[in-house]
């Protein structure tokens, strides 16, 4: 190792994984919002023939977002955090730099080819995981790579202990390669077809029928947990402190959190398939498993909300601390709405609903994109050395991505349950009282409201991105670091 | 085995479950308050870790095995 005088962190890595959580951030959301506009107005579903169908869509957007936007926000900040509270620097290692930079450049190649794919009605049909085979090898080699560079940082760090997101970021490393590796096992047709014809882009699955649903609930549920939760709780435990300046409230409790989500998150799936043909004892324990999932998810969340005491007035002055501040609030309301879904009783009505859909986005759009915005407007003035660009510029994103939210999951929740209740309502003959037909015309503003909310959430993104584009081309030059709060041009 | 049944072992199925899991979890929350009363190990230290991250700071713990040359 070299002297750490003549070392400084390396940010190149972080730095075009940035960008590509800004640019699929864009692709993703734009098909979000151009899906939840053909709801409400199915007519735009016929604007480009079979490439602008909600069908061909609806995995870009879901792809674009939780594999494109999110992952790239994980592994920006994953380089960034890693290398700075296990105090080492890529720079001390040519290897270590090598795999991270090949980790970059085939996880870049690979988002492109899952967009043509995708459009192109290249699917394995399975929830989240619709790429084909040979994605999905390619897959597995950057997310390998991820795992050298991760191991290897923690293998050259100077500190004994590893810091709480270390824990996290690793636990999202460990789970996704499980969970990928078993949800995809698949059979590519062309080797077994003897001679009949076969796309060498098709497969099947090894698992069938419920057992099928079973590993892929499993896996979508977890996909949550470790891509959604985990790496997000790794962000916010090194990004606020920092920011704030304060000591984590109560660092015994990030370590329960972490043990709790841990043991619990992995067995919560199953309630994706209450009254479902799966056995009953596996969805009562998805059930129940979903609501001491309460605990651990609000134990970190809390922790968070405490870490700023007597610091409040911070929230005031500082729009970056009220993106994690409003972050940890919808990560504290979607943990307590999963586990009432979850509930058998009103799963019955929740289940198949756009209640549903409403829940995933005021986690995402809250929870995950609130918190990986921040992240990226922390690390902007210490990675392109200058000022944030516009502090009233992200004061306006805050608040119109904020409305944009709140109009969604609210949309959503009238929706959800107006419709759980029309599916069921029944005369005193036992004959059901509405068809389809009618809750999809009741169901129509609340459609509209939903894609006016999504559309101030996108909006907000495109200031994000021009702000962080001219943090970096035109911000005050900054003569050294920033120890705490970022600096801001009003 | 008739509806009845199957519910019922569900549900003390269920109730135990939560149990099993409430005494990990306060087990282990006990654990960690006791080690940090008696001073076996301060961890709310570790919060150092990220207020003092520069790359000339020192460690908060030093590795054994990281011997600069």
């Amino acid at each position: 190792m070299q002297s750490n005088a003549q070392l400084e962190y390396d940010y190149s890595v972080v730095k075009l994984f940035t960008f590509t959580t800004i640019l699929f951030g864009i692709i993703g959301m734009l098909v979000g919002v151009i899906l939840a506009f053909q709801l409400a107005f199915p007519e735009l579903s016929n604007l480009a023939g079979e490439y602008g169908t909600f069908s061909r869509l609806r995995p870009i957007h879901t792809n674009g977002v939780a594999f494109g936007f999110t992952l790239s926000g994980i592994f920006a900040t994953w380089y960034y955090v890693g290398q700075r509270v296990l105090k080492m620097s890529l720079k001390e290692s040519k290897f270590l730099m090598t795999v991270a930079k090949l980790h970059f450049w085939l996880y870049f190649i690979t988002i492109p080819l899952a967009v043509v794919t995708l459009i192109m009605g290249i699917t394995t049909s399975k929830e989240y995981a619709e790429l084909e085979w040979p994605l999905d090898l390619l897959i597995v080699v950057w997310w390998v790579l991820w795992g050298v560079s991760m191991f290897g940082m923690i293998g050259m760090r100077r500190e004994r202990t590893i810091y709480v997101s270390v824990w996290y970021y690793m636990s999202s490393f460990l789970a996704v390669a499980m969970l990928f590796l078993f949800n995809n096992m698949e059979v590519p047709t062309m080797f077994w077809a003897n001679g009949a014809p076969s796309s060498a882009m098709h497969s099947i699955s090894m698992y069938a029928g419920t057992n099928d649903a079973l590993v892929q609930w499993w896996y979508g549920h977890n996909a949550v947990a470790f891509v959604f939760t985990t790496p997000i709780i790794a962000m916010i435990y090194y990004f606020l402190p920092k920011e704030s300046g304060q000591n984590v409230f109560s660092y015994k409790l990030s370590v329960l959190a972490f043990w709790g989500l841990m043991f619990v998150y992995l067995w919560a799936g199953g309630h994706h398939l209450i009254y479902s043909t799966v056995p009953d004892w596996m969805q009562t324990m998805g059930s129940a498993m979903s609501v001491v999932l309460i605990l651990p998810s609000w134990g970190s969340a809390i922790n968070m909300l405490l870490t700023m005491k007597g610091e409040w007035g911070q929230l005031q002055t500082s729009p970056l601390i009220k993106f994690m501040i409003m972050a940890s609030t919808f990560y504290m309301l979607s943990t307590i709405e999963g586990p009432i879904q979850a509930i058998k009783s009103v799963n019955a009505i929740a289940h198949f609903t756009d209640w549903i859909p409403g829940h995933v986005h005021d986690g995402t759009l809250g929870w995950v994109g609130f918190m990986v915005m921040a992240a990226l407007f922390h690390m902007a003035p210490r990675i392109f050395k200058r000022e944030l660009y516009s502090k009233s510029l992200m004061e306006t994103q805050f608040w119109l991505q904020t409305v944009g939210i709140v109009l969604y999951f609210t949309s959503m929740w009238i929706a959800g349950i107006t419709q759980g209740m029309m599916w069921r309502a029944y005369d005193e003959y036992g004959s059901l009282l509405y068809s389809f037909i009618d809750t999809v015309t009741v169901l129509h503003p609340y459609y509209t409201l939903r894609a006016v909310g999504g559309l101030f959430y996108l909006i907000g993104f495109l200031l994000f991105a021009y702000n962080i584009f001219k943090t970096m081309t035109s911000g005050r030059v900054l003569d050294k670091e920033p120890a705490n709060a970022s600096p801001m041009a009003s | 085995m008739d509806q009845e049944t199957l519910m019922t072992m569900a549900g003390y199925g269920k109730f135990f479950i939560l149990l099993f899991i409430f005494i990990i979890f306060y087990g282990y929350a006990f654990s960690l308050y006791k080690r940090q009363r008696s001073g076996e190990r301060d961890f709310e230290k570790y919060s150092d870790l990220v207020l003092n991250d520069s790359l000339d700071a020192a460690p908060l713990e030093k590795r054994d095995n990281s011997k600069e040359k």
